[in-house]
């Protein structure tokens, strides 16, 4: 009787300490490896720089042949959607996220008559669809959280070769973009056909070439001209060559965005959780400790009680049991 | 060596930078042939074919690069950032986009041998099934793929080889 509920409180305090120390274990693992995402994103940054401006090149070398690579598609009847989650959980709402932004594209396609076709990125994203009974054609495990141009080009085989082949005419990305530590956004945009670099070629000149930059004085900024570039071959069928590698450097980017943007989450959701156990532990030792207060209390009422009764059953002058009570 | 003379090469890999810094020729194969690159060449772009690219530099030893594919632009009268480039500020730059490409130093020629050894028993299996050889080639991509894995594998020999014969 007495005691019990305290040892009960106990045990339950001390599980919640052994859990607190894995979700700081965890906080600690998934901060120090954000540094890592971020050096992986920023070393990835030249590849694709380099890729626009060799796409933004080609594109106005020879736009007329470019056709179904280029621009947004006028006439779709059916697209490849890619969904980009984490291989684990307990990294609060990043992959609900996800999941929510790709259902509402997957509605909204089907209800304009899109045929849909699904690919889905980390081991989530199956049991999920599995679950909404929503047909998935191809899963990718593994590389959520250290992913690799390999993987990249794994994901493309499946996701840009349909378009390739002309099985769907549109491919679009779901995923999660890192802009900073502090901001991630889910992100839902096209993938294939390549977003036209006419329309903001402008913007891509200034943005996307390293050349163009901060700390050169403006009027020392070169005018590069475009048109006067040689290919080799053809514009029109490197451009071709070019869609798919544009593509894999995309998949690439949203890889590792996604990566960082899920060590964020979870580091996020880490140290909630600790906090969390902390506020807890607080609690459930207040009540404990009152819990034993009681029971000190009633066991002193008890034993006071209990001398009372004797010295009340003998005579007084007998008594050889005397207890200050002070409680 | 005059200034003029030289250009700066970008060897860019998705995952890190391979090699930035000045070169005074670039010796590389695009779908049309062997290509040598000087300062002051045309603005192009092209595709690279698997094989091994020379970058010739002023004070240093010829670096040879294992490359599986890949594309290549060349800029004019660009503003030159990063890495070394000799005080130079404009001037011609040539970027190469690598997928896959390996510095002959860190080429493993042992793995390169074995990989090259497998591809082409798998190149001589599936061509050996019946079909004239040449004309599987768009028929069948595992075909293609033991090909091109061929052709890395080579690629990478070729680096360390030339290299072990030149120093």
């Amino acid at each position: 009787m007495a005691g019990g509920q305290e040892r009960i409180l106990r045990r339950r305090i001390r599980s919640i300490k052994s859990t607190q120390k894995i979700t700081k274990a965890m906080e600690l693992i998934a901060a120090s490896q954000i540094v890592r995402a971020q050096g992986r994103i920023a070393a990835s940054r030249p590849y694709q720089d380099g890729m626009a401006r060799i796409v933004l090149e080609t594109a106005m070398g020879d736009w007329f042949s470019a056709g179904r690579l280029l621009g947004t598609p006028d006439d779709v009847s059916s697209v490849l959607v890619l969904c980009v989650v984490a291989d684990r959980g307990l990294c609060g709402g990043y992959n609900s996220n996800v999941f929510r932004a790709t259902e509402r594209l997957l509605v909204e396609k089907q209800e304009a008559g899109i045929e849909t076709r699904l690919v889905t990125v980390g081991k989530k994203a199956q049991g999920y669809f599995r679950f909404r009974g929503i047909e998935v054609a191809e899963s990718f495990l593994g590389m959520s959280e250290r992913p690799t141009f390999a993987d990249a080009r794994t994901v493309a085989g499946a996701a840009v070769a349909p378009f390739v082949a002309g099985e769907v005419d549109q491919v679009i990305v779901v995923s999660t973009r890192f802009h900073s530590a502090g901001s991630q956004r889910i992100e839902v945009r096209q993938l294939l056909p390549l977003a036209d670099p006419r329309n903001d070629e402008a913007k891509a000149s200034h943005e996307d070439e390293p050349g163009v930059s901060r700390n050169i004085a403006p009027d020392q900024v070169p005018d590069v001209k475009h048109g006067y570039t040689e290919f080799e071959p053809d514009a029109a069928i490197l451009l071709q060559e070019l869609a798919p590698k544009a593509a894999e450097t995309a998949i690439f980017a949203a890889l590792l965005e996604a990566s960082a943007s899920e060590l964020t989450a979870r580091q996020r959701a880490m140290a909630a959780a600790t906090e969390n156990a902390g506020e807890l532990i607080k609690k459930y030792s207040r009540i404990m400790n009152r819990a034993r207060q009681e029971t000190i209390t009633t066991e002193i009422m008890e034993i006071v009680g209990g001398a009372e009764a004797l010295r009340a059953g003998t005579h007084d002058d007998e008594g050889g049991l005397v207890i200050q009570t002070t409680v | 060596m005059a200034e003029d003379s030289l250009f700066q090469i970008n060897l860019v890999t998705p995952e890190r930078i391979l090699l930035t810094g000045m070169a005074s020729e670039a010796v590389l194969r695009t779908a049309e042939g062997d290509v040598t690159f000087l300062a002051n060449h045309t603005p192009l772009v092209g595709s690279v074919e698997a094989g091994v690219v020379r970058v010739i530099r002023p004070d240093e030893d010829d670096l040879r690069v294992a490359v599986h594919g890949g594309f290549v632009q060349v800029e004019q009268g660009v503003v030159l950032e990063g890495g070394d480039t000799d005080g130079q500020t404009t001037g011609s730059r040539v970027t190469l986009l690598l997928g896959v490409a390996e510095l002959a130093d860190e080429v493993d020629v042992e793995a390169a041998r074995a990989d090259l050894e497998a591809a082409e028993s798998k190149v001589a299996e599936l061509t050996g099934a019946g079909r004239p050889a040449g004309e599987a080639d768009e028929s069948d991509p595992a075909l293609a793929a033991a090909e091109a894995d061929a052709a890395w594998a080579q690629a990478r020999i070729d680096a360390v080889d030339a290299t072990a014969t030149s120093g």
